[in-house]
């Protein structure tokens, strides 16, 4: 870069960060690049986290901020006890903000609080709604489980369906449960059976499919399948097409996009996807630790709501293109 | 005859110079070198490279000592069983399976945690004890024996924690524990360092002790190399691979209960891929999967390595997806190396 240009944007930078008072060291820092750490309990594994982590390294690009991601390798979902001991390991390394997905709420909460009440910007994105204010964070980027679970259940209840699939993991994931919970209520009125497929099992679509097959089996009268996230997506679409002439009279709705539930919402074989737009949940909070840190500012609300949108065949076709990006 | 199965020390009669070359040579026979050195070079290597980052301060040591502990208590005994000659692939979902055990009566039935560790010691000796019958009565391998009881254990931890409890996880452990006596045992620090750690060093402490000065030492040994001669000079094998089963049934418990009241979370998932790791650990550290070599300080080492790497990826900006290849990539290299030294060493004692 022109070194002019570098010094004239210290200086400017300088100026606005004296005029909101922010200290020194946050000056000093912005000489070398400031260097964000993002903490998951999931990663590249799970297809889900492309647009996530897209997101995340093209802030890092824009913003010119270094960005580096820590997942959990090998495994769709770490442990909570790994990834305490991950966000433990960020901390150490003295990051200039955080970004954490707090799937553990119960186990993760009190060290987080320790970030930030040493002066650590946290952002909690993708997991953890409702917990900005408890662990100190600046904002959780992200969705309200529960809404996106009720939000597939109203969609189920308006096309007629009767009775219901739910495709979930047992509980004890927290963000699952809130899904699994917010779909029971919004389709109360009418009947839910639920099948539980180990979390291991997760990420291996022949044992999604065979066990929701078997599921559809012993229950003919099941009308409708949800399934809880981008895990099962696209084993409901071989579901759908395993099922043959039943499937015509049957609906599917689903968590979260990628590029197989997109053909499939084009194609019609799936009814309904419910979009978090999980690109912003990387993108997001590297602009507000950025605007933090450089210049004082920060979200009034704790809440940076990224979604729920419906995606449906009327719209699939739209954000395909993006979705071979991996941003959708 | 359990002599030969033992690291030889090799003394030189004569000259000093003979002599001094015959301590080198058994320096660098003894099993737990490879560990020690490759642990060493990871060391520098995440110093050099991630020094100012952070891997060295308190907490980048203290979460590498505390990832090696838990991985270095299961390959003590681990690493005994493999000296018999043995296997035990269920020593991870026995985490699982121990953690549930041991935290649901702390939760849910008000138990203090003498009562709840009983309860999980229980679980311990009852899986120990159909491992080794299994093994050495019906004279299945230990591989397959312990494969199948890595299955049953998760399923069976799976459902009867649903059936009791509707979730799979528990919390609020420690809160229950609420001025337990027992819990300094097993939680929280001492001189900065997590308590793990010295369990760790107790058990490696002990397993050695066991191995290198008893005459229980001498039986693991004397099974794992030659096993009709062993019943011949009638080591009782039978209860002996018991026993060893139980042990590592009782380090997965202990484990299960470091790491429990570590994250406050007991979870039936706990563990899955831990007896990888602790093998891992075991090879590096000089054990033989073909039994009749090994030593739990050499597995330190390599439970050590292990931690190393893993967490040193966090302060370096080297993307962690290699993880697994680096670690898979040590393993390899530690046992060639182990090997080519074991061959050196036989022909330079000129058989």
């Amino acid at each position: 870069m022109n070194y002019l240009v570098k010094l004239k944007r210290v200086a400017v930078v300088t100026a606005m960060a004296l005029a909101v008072g922010i200290p020194s060291a946050a000056i000093a820092q912005e000489q070398t690049r400031l260097r964000i750490v993002f903490v998951s309990q999931s990663g590249p594994g799970n297809p889900f986290y492309g647009p996530i982590l897209k997101g995340f390294e093209q802030a890092g690009m824009d913003l010119n901020i270094e960005t580096i991601f820590r997942g959990q390798q090998g495994n769709l979902l770490g442990s909570a006890a790994e990834t305490l001991t991950a966000i433990e390991n960020a901390i150490a390394t003295n990051p200039d903000g955080l970004v954490i997905s707090n799937a553990y709420p119960e186990v993760l909460n009190a060290t987080i609080k320790s970030a930030t009440d040493a002066g650590i910007p946290v952002v909690l994105t993708n997991a953890g709604f409702g917990e900005a204010e408890t662990t100190g964070a600046l904002a959780f980027v992200g969705c309200n489980e529960t809404e996106l679970g009720q939000l597939a259940g109203e969609l189920l209840l308006k096309v007629g369906a009767t009775n219901a699939l739910v495709v979930t993991a047992p509980p004890g994931i927290p963000l699952i449960d809130d899904r699994v919970r917010g779909f029971t209520e919004a389709f109360a009125p009418s009947s839910t059976s639920v099948v539980e497929v180990p979390i291991e099992a997760l990420g291996d679509a022949t044992r999604l499919v065979n066990t929701t097959l078997a599921a559809l089996e012993k229950d003919p009268t099941i009308d409708a399948v949800f399934s809880i996230g981008s895990c099962c997506g696209p084993a409901m679409v071989t579901v759908r097409e395993e099922l043959g002439a039943r499937a015509d009279s049957m609906h599917f709705v689903t968590i979260d996009l990628g590029a197989p539930v997109l053909q499939a919402l084009a194609d019609k074989k799936i009814d309904f996807a419910i979009d978090q737009q999980q690109y912003l949940e990387g993108y997001i909070p590297v602009l507000m630790i950025a605007q933090y840190l450089r210049y004082g500012l920060k979200p009034v609300e704790t809440f940076y709501p990224t979604g729920p949108a419906v995606i449906s065949a009327e719209n699939a076709q739209k954000v395909m293109d993006l979705a071979a990006q991996n941003i959708r | 005859m359990t002599e030969k199965n033992k690291p030889q020390i090799i003394v030189g009669k004569s000259d000093r110079g003979s002599r001094f070359r015959s301590a080198i040579r058994a320096a660098l026979f003894r099993p737990e070198l490879t560990a020690l050195v490759s642990t060493a070079v990871v060391f520098i290597f995440f110093a050099a490279y991630a020094g100012d980052q952070g891997f060295l301060t308190l907490t980048g040591t203290r979460n590498y000592v505390q990832v090696a502990s838990h991985i270095g208590i299961i390959a003590c005994p681990i690493t005994l069983l493999l000296v018999a000659g043995e296997f035990d692939l269920s020593v991870g979902t026995m985490m699982g399976a121990a953690g549930i055990a041991v935290a649901y009566p702390i939760v849910y039935l008000d138990w203090p945690l003498w009562a709840a560790l009983l309860s999980g010691v229980a679980l311990a000796v009852a899986v120990g004890t159909i491992n080794g019958l299994l093994t050495v009565k019906v004279n299945i391998s230990s591989f397959l024996v312990t494969l199948g009881m890595m299955f049953v254990l998760r399923g069976l931890t799976l459902a009867l924690t649903l059936m009791a409890i509707g979730t799979t996880q528990i919390y609020g452990i420690k809160a229950a524990l609420t001025g337990d006596l027992l819990l300094p045992l097993f939680s929280g620090r001492f001189l900065n360092m997590p308590v793990s750690l010295y369990w760790w060093l107790f058990i490696v402490v002990l397993t050695t002790y066991f191995l290198t000065s008893t005459r229980i030492g001498n039986w693991i040994y004397a099974s794992g190399g030659d096993r009709e001669a062993a019943i011949k000079l009638g080591v009782p094998i039978a209860s002996l691979k018991i026993g060893l089963f139980i042990a590592t049934a009782l380090a997965a418990v202990l484990v299960a209960v470091l790491n429990m009241l570590y994250a406050d979370i007991a979870d039936v998932a706990q563990g899955t891929g831990k007896e990888f790791e602790g093998i891992t650990a075991a090879v590096v550290g000089g054990a033989a999967t073909t039994g009749g070599l090994g030593s739990p300080v050499g597995a330190a080492f390599g439970a050590l390595m292990f931690g190393m790497i893993s967490q040193g990826f966090f302060y370096t900006n080297i993307n962690d997806n290699w993880f697994y290849a680096i670690v898979g990539g040590m393993l390899i290299l530690a046992v060639i190396i182990n090997k080519l030294i074991r061959d050196a060493s036989t022909r330079g004692r000129g058989k």
